[in-house]
């Protein structure tokens, strides 16, 4: 587990909520993974009851399944989870978007979007998937915060994990690459004040995932919670396959 | 504090989760005002509980943005804040628009029955004698709810919440103090339904009518604030 910087006046749940979601996301902790109270309070240098309030907040989140007596879980990567946080960030962000072409892109924020896209292709040959991400999110913070927005980013983004702990699959996996090429034409449709252009691109942004899907999760059977019927289907294709 | 138990607890919940419940509900109604202090003790004396299921509830509200703990000073319900107001109101109707466009004239007829239960529901609440705002937002808000889970989206309904309560509290103030006529919000839930049944009609802008139903609060704010000042905070 990678430990984080304490904030300053951060309190010790605050700060155990903030590690484990970064090494969730990031998949240190991986899916379906169990985890002890205990262990991780020694990790952290935290006594047990700030680590067992963050377990009960990322619980919340379906980030972690707390079964009585049993201990606690990592939950497993649902896409069932990521279609829906797809549909309200992609709804939400669509009309940030709109109100922002219809008013135009204040100057300060169109200077830090160039600047975002211009470090995110200065970053890319680096590997570094921590910073990939990161500018990513800031990225989309930054649509909201130009429209005045930005409880609504909150929001969503604390939807998103589910979301982003494909996105770090992903990038791990080097199978996404449309990133730039999507921001820098979602920037351009901004500075254009072409809403409907831009709506279209975000529309097929926040689509690339699926076809990802089948590689990813053949790739790593264990992260994905998989549907009943899917998962039956698929073990009849490796049987017949003869695998 | 005038705080008082006034809901049985249900059998499969914990004290966390029925202190949770409690508070929130007080909170919502405006029973626990916004700005008053909330002691743990206190609470914890009420609730019949310990302090720390208590403590931990009170952990949960606020971040729904509904308490503030203030360190070394303790708690207290936070005051509604007119952005956050304006926020949630973005939110619920850009996805409620597009939640309704998703499922209109999709429904199964179990899903439409449940609606229609529940629209039955409001009218006689409406038609009798009894105080009934309280009641009534509780079916206002399960009708929403349905939406969200006709369209298998739970989660989203859940996440808006959080940000919603201000929201929420408004809404609620503004029906108290403006003595709204809740006739005419059954009536755009009429229409919604018909909506759901037969598909939204041509000549029906339904990002226009979720703007206007659910943005009922901003024509007499001015008076909802008036009439209490100190509940608000921007």
């Amino acid at each position: 587990m990678k430990l984080l910087e304490k904030l300053p006046g951060e309190n010790a749940r605050t700060y155990a909520v903030r590690v484990l979601m970064d090494n969730i996301i990031r998949l240190e902790l991986a899916p379906g993974s169990s985890v002890s109270e205990n262990e991780l309070s020694v990790q952290m240098n935290l006594s047990r009851t700030p680590v067992r309030e963050a377990l009960i907040e990322l619980s919340k989140l379906e980030l972690v399944e707390i079964l009585p007596k049993r201990g606690s879980y990592i939950t497993r990567i649902d896409y069932d989870l990521i279609e829906e946080s797809r549909f309200m960030r992609l709804t939400l962000e669509a009309a940030v978007l709109k109100l922002v072409c219809a008013k135009g892109l204040a100057g300060e924020y169109r200077a830090r979007l160039r600047e975002n896209v211009s470090r995110y292709r200065d970053s890319i040959s680096g590997e570094n998937y921590s910073l990939l991400m990161e500018l990513d999110n800031e990225f989309h913070r930054l649509i909201f915060e130009a429209g005045g927005k930005l409880r609504t980013y909150q929001v969503v983004h604390r939807q998103m994990i589910h979301f982003d702990r494909l996105r770090a699959l992903s990038l791990q996996t080097s199978l996404n690459s449309k990133t730039l090429n999507d921001h820098e034409n979602i920037l351009y449709a901004m500075e254009k004040q072409d809403g409907e252009l831009a709506e279209l691109v975000m529309t097929q942004h926040l689509a690339r995932h699926q076809v990802e899907k089948e590689e990813l999760c053949r790739r790593y059977p264990d992260y994905f919670v998989f549907p009943e019927q899917d998962w039956q289907t698929s073990r009849r294709e490796e049987q017949s396959n003869g695998i | 504090m005038a705080f008082k138990v006034m809901e049985i607890r249900n059998t499969e919940e914990n004290n966390r989760d029925y202190a949770y419940r409690i508070l929130r509900k007080s909170i919502m109604m405006l029973n626990l005002e916004p700005g008053e202090a909330l002691s743990e003790g206190e609470l914890s004396e009420v609730l019949g509980m310990s302090r720390t299921p208590v403590h931990e509830a009170l952990i949960l509200l606020k971040n729904e943005g509904l308490v503030d703990i203030l360190p070394q000073r303790g708690s207290k319900v936070s005051c509604i804040s007119l952005n956050q107001v304006k926020e949630g109101y973005f939110m619920r109707q850009i996805l409620e628009a597009a939640i309704i466009a998703d499922i209109a004239g999709t429904l199964a007829p179990d899903q439409m029955q449940l609606l229609k239960e529940n629209l039955d529901r409001q009218r006689l609440l409406l038609a009798g004698e009894e105080p009934h705002t309280e009641y009534f937002i509780e079916l206002d808000d399960q009708l929403h709810k349905l939406l969200y889970r006709f369209s298998r989206r739970d989660r989203i309904w859940t996440a808006v919440h959080s940000l919603n309560s201000h929201y929420d509290r408004i809404r609620y103030l503004d029906t108290l103090v403006n003595t709204v006529d809740l006739n005419v919000v059954l009536k755009h839930h009429i229409d919604l339904y018909y909506y759901l049944l037969l598909g939204i009609p041509a000549d029906v802008d339904i990002q226009k009518f979720c703007r206007s139903h659910l943005g009922r609060f901003m024509l007499d704010f001015q008076k909802t604030i008036a009439a209490h000042p100190k509940y608000f905070s921007d």
